[in-house]
């Protein structure tokens, strides 16, 4: 399939490549990059493979880069057991964006070599990557959020700042646009971090903040061994409305978005989904119901591409 | 007489005192199996045995007599028919967390290249200073090891080196049966890492999958 999507776009980018002086690096054949990136952000990331998958030619592998960056630096926190170990690993990906983006020598990674190219396409700004990258690192070493706006901040840091790059890759330069992807990220930001609830175990993590838990007098306790309880249920509650607030903002600002940037938005339709499942469940989110992705999903997603909507 | 019928008197008060009977609330009746002690409390050592003689009687017949012995062949003859507890191992294998640190491996490209960039950084975190790199930039441009070695006689199977890895190449497989003769077998170099790797790809992969970003 991947393979497929960026064969149109291959002869484009090999002149433009051979034009400049390009580095030895480029000699391996380039699918498997693009191939590599593409399976990574599947196996890990599957919604928003889905509604990548949607987007035209060159946004398309520039948003496959960014997503597939994005997978490797989230999955940081979760694949080491010190704190410096991680910081080490998120080192090594500053150090690669800074190479990637001044193009001279790339580490001979897919996800590095993806980002270099994306960056000869669409110039792509340092700043969102560094964003992405410090939000991970400020968070390696905490066990849970004191506050709903400190969740939502770091949505805004480790989400919204995905979708500003791929707005980038699309050539979306747009206030408009840019403003709605801070308001749709943190929704998906937040939607996250609800969705991590169940595997707050594994992950070390408790990501409802310590404020709600408090005001609703549930211990952290209840909330690793996975009970439900009605006032579990409101902290649920609280967490998703802020969540929809933010989805209802970003859908209000739809008319003014470019069209090219509302596809980039397509993130909107799994988060909406997913709010609306989680309010038929009565927001208990240990609901089985709620780890099976809903029939829904895949032609919802179309037609909102199809109708040009988010 | 009215000194004899006050001691009479007394007589019966004192009597009355052994005669009355005494209310314990936790033996009033028997308690019922499974249901909670009244008084919070269960008396789980060895009763005392009853010294009765009909009790010791009792007792020295079940020993002398085959009872015992009758119901120790029972036990034998049940397990006949019981799964057995344990695995023929070399045949059978035990279960293995995903988790689980093995022999180490380094891994390849679904392309067939090999992901190691020599950044070096399971090196610096080998607490034990179980892993050598060298490196050099290959014609192509890519920077590469010439040289990785792991002494598996020093490392303490941690991890680190694993969650060090930005690239995900070097990995503890599942492999735990990699006894040899020598020391010096035990001196992987890359060759034999990647050979690892090709062996084990596919258990590797499987236990490294995860289906959402959580994060």
């Amino acid at each position: 399939m991947s393979t497929v999507i960026m064969h149109n776009n291959f002869k484009k980018l090999t002149s433009i490549i051979n034009k400049q002086n390009k580095p030895k690096i480029l000699s391996r054949k380039i699918s498997d990059s693009v191939e590599y990136c593409a399976s990574s952000v599947k196996k890990n990331d599957y919604e928003n493979y889905i509604c990548t998958l949607l987007l035209k030619n060159t946004a398309r592998s520039c948003a496959f880069a960014v997503r597939s960056f994005n997978v490797e630096v989230a999955r940081v926190a979760e694949q080491v057991s010190q704190a410096n170990t991680g910081q080490m690993r998120l080192k090594f990906w500053e150090e690669t964006i800074d190479k990637c983006l001044k193009g001279n020598t790339v580490p001979n990674h897919p996800v590095a070599i993806e980002i270099y190219k994306a960056n000869i396409r669409k110039k792509l700004s340092k700043r969102y990557f560094i964003n992405l990258i410090s939000s991970r690192l400020n968070s390696l070493k905490l066990t849970s959020f004191n506050t709903l706006d400190e969740m939502e901040k770091y949505a805004e840091q480790s989400t919204s700042n995905v979708l500003y790059l791929v707005l980038e890759g699309s050539g979306v330069q747009n206030i408009e646009a840019d403003h709605a992807a801070s308001h749709l990220g943190k929704a998906q930001g937040i939607i996250q971090q609800l969705r991590s609830i169940p595997h707050a175990k594994h992950l070390n993590f408790i990501s409802i903040p310590q404020e709600i838990l408090v005001k609703n007098k549930v211990s952290q306790e209840e909330v690793i061994r996975g009970k439900t309880s009605e006032r579990l249920s409101e902290c649920t509650f609280e967490i998703a409305s802020r969540a929809h607030q933010h989805l209802v903002k970003a859908r209000s600002l739809s008319e003014k978005v470019p069209k090219e940037g509302k596809s980039a938005l397509l993130p909107a339709v799994p988060v909406s989904i997913y709010l609306d499942r989680l309010q038929q469940v009565d927001y208990d989110v240990f609901h089985p119901s709620l780890k099976h992705r809903s029939w829904k999903f895949l032609p919802q997603v179309w037609i909102s591409d199809f109708r040009n909507k988010y | 007489m009215s000194c004899s019928f006050s001691k009479i008197f007394s007589a019966a008060r004192t009597g009355s005192k052994f005669v009355r009977p005494t209310y314990h609330p936790g033996h009033h009746h028997q308690r019922l199996l499974g249901s909670p002690p009244k008084d919070g409390y269960l008396y789980v050592n060895n009763k005392v045995p009853s010294m009765d003689f009909n009790d010791i009687t009792d007792r020295a017949a079940q020993t002398m007599f085959f009872t015992e012995l009758v119901r120790g062949f029972g036990v034998t003859l049940a397990h006949i028919f019981k799964e057995p507890a344990t695995i023929n191992y070399p045949f059978e294998k035990g279960p293995l967390s995903p988790r689980f640190r093995g022999e180490h491996a380094l891994r390849r490209y679904p392309s067939g290249e090999e992901r190691c960039i020599a950044c070096k950084l399971c090196e610096a975190i080998c607490p034990a200073q179980a892993i050598t790199i060298e490196a050099e930039e290959r014609a192509d441009g890519s920077r590469r090891t010439t040289r990785y070695d792991i002494d598996m006689t020093k490392c303490i199977y941690c991890g680190f080196c694993q969650e060090a890895c930005p690239v995900d190449a070097i990995v503890e497989g599942p492999n735990f049966e990699f006894s040899t003769e020598t020391h010096e077998e035990l001196l992987y170099n890359k060759e034999k890492l990647l050979n690892n790797g090709d062996k084990w790809e596919s258990e590797i992969a499987a236990n490294i999958h995860a289906d959402h970003l959580y994060r």
